[in-house]
């Protein structure tokens, strides 16, 4: 057993194997040192009896060799030097006589060897003279194997020597030490749980109160006081981790490599990594973050904080990503772990979910970059500290170009100074927020003024001595210009609502007036005289006609007939005449497109229109000029539509130029008003409402550009139409042979004459005529009435045609329906279709074009869709 | 060092009494008394002698005090030459009653120094013998300043380079030795300091051989082959 237990303590305990391990290392190196001494020494020895013999051969045949030199007596020398080689280790000897060699014996191996020359003296006659010289070489052989022998020797001594020394201090040890620090060592392996109860004790024979006595109270004392400490130690620890796990933030603890020592809750929960898992890890393994504007990941703050011992705190825009993908947006701060001597030993993360708060300000960021009105950070001395997007866009600028300026380089007319003096006399309170807009004149960075709106508020948090301001500006460019177009476009309705009204009753008198006067043409046949006066009659109608169609083109009340059309081939038809009503000091130049895109208009209206441009550039070229039409295809967007009243959309725009005197602000605003001149008396006034009115009902828009002195153009927006179907044609007239008929038609009007009138053509004609002077009337009458055909006026009291013509259909579908008027204000236009529309008979009327009407309605297939 | 080698020849060689080949020795001597070729001085008129009466002589080389212990013992037949009174101690020796030559001991020199004082000349000079030369050994004064080498060439090579003001050899091998090293500025100096006749001696074993030898030895000097031999080879040796 003990033999055992000694094996195992030299084999594997710590303490004895280190010993003994020491000791033969220490014993070997002293044994090395004192051999190597001892053989220095045999050495030393050899080759100090190397010289003796040297000695003792100069002592001995010195003479006789010198004798025999002098003699001369090789032979005798030979033999004397054959002799001296048998002394041990000489291998050579020579003798020279003078420089010369005279004898040598034995075999010189110039290796390994000693040797000695002794100089040969001779006395004769009193004087000594040196004859020659004799010199021994020794070789070292010997000596050196002397060396070997006694290494191995004394090494083999030694070693046995050191061995038993070692093992002895071993046993020694064992006995004394080391049996009892294995107990004491597997104590502690055995019981390191400081909750265990056993106490160390050593079986010793008698009590000795040594060290070990002591090292083993020592530990039983110490465990005991361990245990206590250790039962606070959890205790505290216990309430440290309830302590982590209540706050609302993450936590993360970290030793001065940066592994993690600790993470709560809540840590846990926005890592997605479990404190076990995570405990030991690297904490950029676990707390993985990457910045939220770019996704490219940030520096762990582990290293600055342990680098450098300062508190470090991640930027605004840091993301967490968690174990299972889940970003988080965190607010964080690391700082340094210190003990009372400052010294590093850690670093605790405290971080928080702040992703609403991220995503809201961010929202609101965005909210404030993509608002379209300006927003400015000013000081109270109105310098420029921060901007949206929109205020650059606003103003023109670059976005550095603005920073550090002041904003009344950008608005002259607002000093923030002045109007915060104002606001705070006007104020009870130390700061302000006016909710009071101003509207100023601000200028953009190409110098243009423009109208602008500002609102100024204070920012809080900044103190009564550094005051921060929000300016907030809206562009009042394009409201102001569309007021202007709003005014101008109200002025032109009411103006058209006006003159509408007034040439629809004027039409109702030409109406009666021109009808009768055809009833008396054809009755006054054979009365030359009195039929000249009613044809004269009816040529007056004829121009009042004309008038009032010119009212109605302005108000766009009058009904047309629409085709598609190509601009172009207009234009063209048209040159000729244009070119002679010109005249030859107008000189007409064509530049169209010859891909111009269909339009759909009304071709006699577009040529009415070219005319009416035509006459008045005629009128602004006093001298000779170039009237210039140009067409194009254009595609209009939603930033062009701002100052025209158009849909973004593609157009055909025709621009008549001229260049002659140009116009004015105050002409141009006022150009298109009806009975507007700048001819005096020679003009009507009606042309260019014409032209306005032609445009409004095309859908398209106008826009006049003029400099006075230099001319005018005149640019018109035809929307493309994109089916080259036309729309649903008239039916075509039949003869005149076969205008009569016995059908029974029904006539409907407000205006008694205009009723009679109808009533007598369509009598005389053969029709079955009744007649309503209202639509509740015409719709009683139908109940017991057969009716083959409704003609009916549009504008009355009560019901309009239109919706009568809807319940006529209704209820009776086999009735024909022609509408006619010379006003309609549009009211329940789209009760009925397109077609009953494009049949239509303006008021006024001719009977032949009622008859015409009439009839071909009642022999063709049109039917009310 | 020929011991062995001697000791071979003597165990195939035939027996003495046979007498067809006599095997003499001589000891240090150089030439131009001895050669290998046997055609020394000494060579020529041994030889000379031998074939008057019939037998072949080979001559070997048998260094100091050795070569007369082999003689006296009879491993050689005898000695080429040496001085008179050798059987006193070496009994088994006769001497051959002709003399071969008079061999004279002078000393050589760098400088010119009178001889004719005999050996108390040598004391204020340092003197270089070849040891075991009896006759420079018990003549020169004890406060002679004496050098001993081995050999003929240590001798010269030492009054060569001047470490030594004497040297004292044999004349004629002295003067061969000069001429064959050429040596120049060592001069012979006259009178010699001693006469030595040379003798040759032959084994008691071949005493029979010893009167006719002798006899031989003079009949070729009296035919001037002896004089011959002396002109030829130790006479161009003075000029």
């Amino acid at each position: 057993m003990l033999s055992r237990n000694i094996i195992n303590h030299l084999l594997y305990k710590g303490i004895a194997r280190k010993l003994i391990i020491s000791t033969i290392l220490f014993s070997s190196f002293i044994t090395l040192i004192i051999t190597t001494t001892q053989l220095y020494q045999s050495y030393k020895y050899d080759l100090e009896i190397i010289d003796s013999r040297f000695q003792q051969i100069k002592d001995v045949h010195l003479t006789s060799v010198t004798n025999n030199l002098w003699l001369a007596d090789k032979k005798e020398t030979l033999i004397q030097l054959n002799g001296i080689l048998k002394t041990p280790d000489i291998q050579y000897l020579e003798i020279k006589e003078g420089d010369k060699l005279w004898v040598t014996a034995g075999t010189n191996k110039e290796q390994k060897t000693k040797s000695k020359t002794y100089p040969l003296t001779y006395t004769y006659k009193g004087s000594t003279l040196a004859i020659g010289s004799l010199s021994v070489i020794a070789s070292l052989d010997n000596a050196y194997q002397h060396i070997y022998d006694n290494a191995l020797m004394v090494l083999i001594t030694n070693g046995i020597k050191t061995s038993l020394v070692a093992f002895f201090i071993f046993i020694l040890f064992y006995n004394i030490i080391s049996r009892h620090l294995t107990k004491i060592s597997d104590f502690a392996l055995k019981n390191n749980s400081l909750t265990s109860n056993k106490t160390l004790s050593l079986n010793r024979k008698s009590s000795h109160e040594d060290e070990l006595d002591i090292v083993v109270a020592a530990i039983n004392n110490m465990r005991l006081r361990l245990s206590e400490q250790l039962d606070e130690l959890n205790q505290q620890k216990q309430y440290l981790s309830l302590t982590l796990n209540s706050i609302g933030d993450a936590v993360i603890t970290t030793d001065n490599v940066g592994n993690i020592t600790s993470m709560n809750l809540v840590a846990e929960n926005l890592t997605g990594w479990k404190t076990d898992e995570a405990l030991g890890s690297p904490v950029k393994k676990v707390f993985s973050i990457i910045d939220a504007s770019t996704r490219k990941p940030i520096e762990n703050p582990i290293d600055k904080v342990i680098s450098t011992g300062k508190t470090v705190y991640l930027s605004n825009h840091t993301t967490l990503i968690s174990t299972d993908g889940t970003e988080y947006q965190i607010t964080d701060s690391a700082a340094p772990i210190r003990d009372s001597d400052m010294i590093v030993h850690g670093m605790v993360l405290v971080f928080n979910d702040v992703t609403e708060a991220y995503a809201l300000r961010q929202e609101k960021q965005y909210i404030l970059e993509n608002m379209v009105d300006g927003i400015f950070t000013v000081d109270e001395k109105g310098l420029i500290l921060n901007n949206n997007q929109s205020a650059n866009i606003l103003f023109g600028y670059k976005p550095e170009d603005t920073l550090g300026h002041y904003l009344n380089s950008l608005i002259p007319e607002f000093n923030i100074q002045e109007y915060n003096k104002s606001q705070l006399s006007n104020s009870t309170s130390s700061n302000f927020n006016s909710r009071k807009a101003i509207i100023l004149k601000a200028v953009r960075n190409d110098g243009e003024p423009f109208p602008i709106q500002i609102l100024v508020r204070e920012l809080p948090g900044h103190g009564t001595q550094h005051k921060r301001f929000i300016v907030t500006c809206h562009d009042l460019t394009i409201q102001t210009q569309q007021e202007e177009q709003l005014r101008r476009s109200q002025k032109m309705d009411a103006l058209g609502k006006l003159t509408g009204g007034v040439a629809h009753d004027y039409n109702n008198m030409l109406g009666v007036i021109m009808g009768y006067a055809e009833i008396l043409q054809e009755k006054l046949e054979d009365k030359p005289d009195l039929l000249a006066h009613a044809e004269k009659i009816y040529l007056a109608g004829q121009r009042g006609a004309q008038l009032t169609k010119k009212l109605l083109s302005f108000s766009s009340q009058r009904q047309f007939e629409t085709h598609t059309i190509n601009i172009n081939a207009e234009l063209k038809k048209q040159k000729d005449m244009l070119t002679k009503t010109l005249t030859v000091r107008i000189q007409v130049v064509m530049d169209l497109d010859e891909d111009l895109w269909p339009v759909e208009l009304e071709s006699g209206e577009l040529v009415d229109v070219i005319l009416n441009l035509s006459i008045n550039a005629m009128h602004a070229m006093n001298d000779r000029g170039t009237l210039t039409f140009k067409s194009r295809n254009e595609k209009i967007d939603e930033a062009d539509i701002n100052y025209m009243e158009l849909h973004p959309g593609e157009y055909v725009v025709l621009s008549v130029s001229d260049t002659g005197t140009g116009m004015d602000k105050i002409t141009q605003n006022r150009m298109f008003d009806p009975f507007f001149s700048t001819k005096g008396e020679k003009g009507t006034g009606l042309g260019l409402s014409q032209v306005y009115g032609f445009m409004q009902r095309s859908h398209g828009g106008i826009k006049v550009y003029s400099e006075q002195g230099h001319g005018t153009r005149i640019v018109l927006y035809f929307p493309r139409v994109t089916t080259t179907e036309s729309l649903p044609t008239t039916p075509k007239l039949k003869e005149e042979k076969h205008n009569k008929g016995h059908e029974s038609i029904l006539v409907v009007d407000d205006e008694p004459a205009l009723v009679n009138l109808a009533y007598d053509i369509l009598k005389s004609n053969g029709y079955h005529v009744l007649t309503a002077n209202n639509a509740e009337e015409a719709l009683i009458m139908l109940t017991t009435e057969t009716v083959d055909l409704l003609v009916s006026d549009i504008i009355m009291p009560g019901m309009d045609g239109y919706q009568l013509a809807s319940q006529v259909k209704q209820n009776y579908p086999q009735i024909k329906i022609i509408l006619c008027s010379g006003f309609d204000d549009g009211r329940h236009a789209d009760m009925v279709d397109d077609t009953l529309k494009t049949q239509m008979i303006l008021k006024p009327y001719s009977s032949k074009s009622l008859l015409k009407q009439v009839r071909a309605l009642l022999d063709s297939n049109a039917w009310i869709q | 060092m020929k011991f062995p080698y001697i000791l071979l020849i003597m165990l195939f060689s035939s027996p003495v009494f046979a007498e067809n080949k006599i095997f003499l020795s001589h000891g240090a001597t150089q030439p131009p008394m001895h050669t290998e070729q046997l055609t020394g001085f000494i060579d020529l008129v041994l030889t000379k002698a031998y074939e008057r009466i019939g037998i072949e002589l080979d001559i070997t080389k048998i260094e100091n005090e050795n070569a007369l212990i082999s003689a006296n013992k009879g491993v050689v037949d005898g000695l080429t030459q040496r001085i008179e009174g050798l059987t006193k101690h070496y009994p088994n020796l006769i001497r051959v009653p002709e003399k071969i030559i008079d061999w004279q001991f002078v000393a050589f020199s760098k400088q010119d120094i009178n001889t004719s004082e005999g050996w108390n000349v040598l004391i204020p000079y340092t003197t270089a013998i070849i040891t075991g030369w009896k006759i420079f050994e018990f003549n020169i004064p004890e406060k002679t300043n004496v050098t001993h080498v081995k050999t003929a060439e240590q001798l010269f090579n030492l009054l060569d380079k001047n470490r030594s003001d004497i040297i004292l050899y044999e004349r004629w091998q002295g003067l061969g030795l000069i001429k064959k090293h050429g040596y120049i500025n060592i001069k012979v100096m006259n009178p010699p300091i001693a006469k030595r006749e040379m003798f040759t001696y032959l084994h008691k074993k071949h005493a029979s051989l010893v009167p006719k030898l002798s006899k031989a030895l003079k009949e070729i000097k009296n035919d001037g082959t002896y004089q011959a031999l002396y002109n030829r080879i130790l006479a161009p040796l003075e000029k």
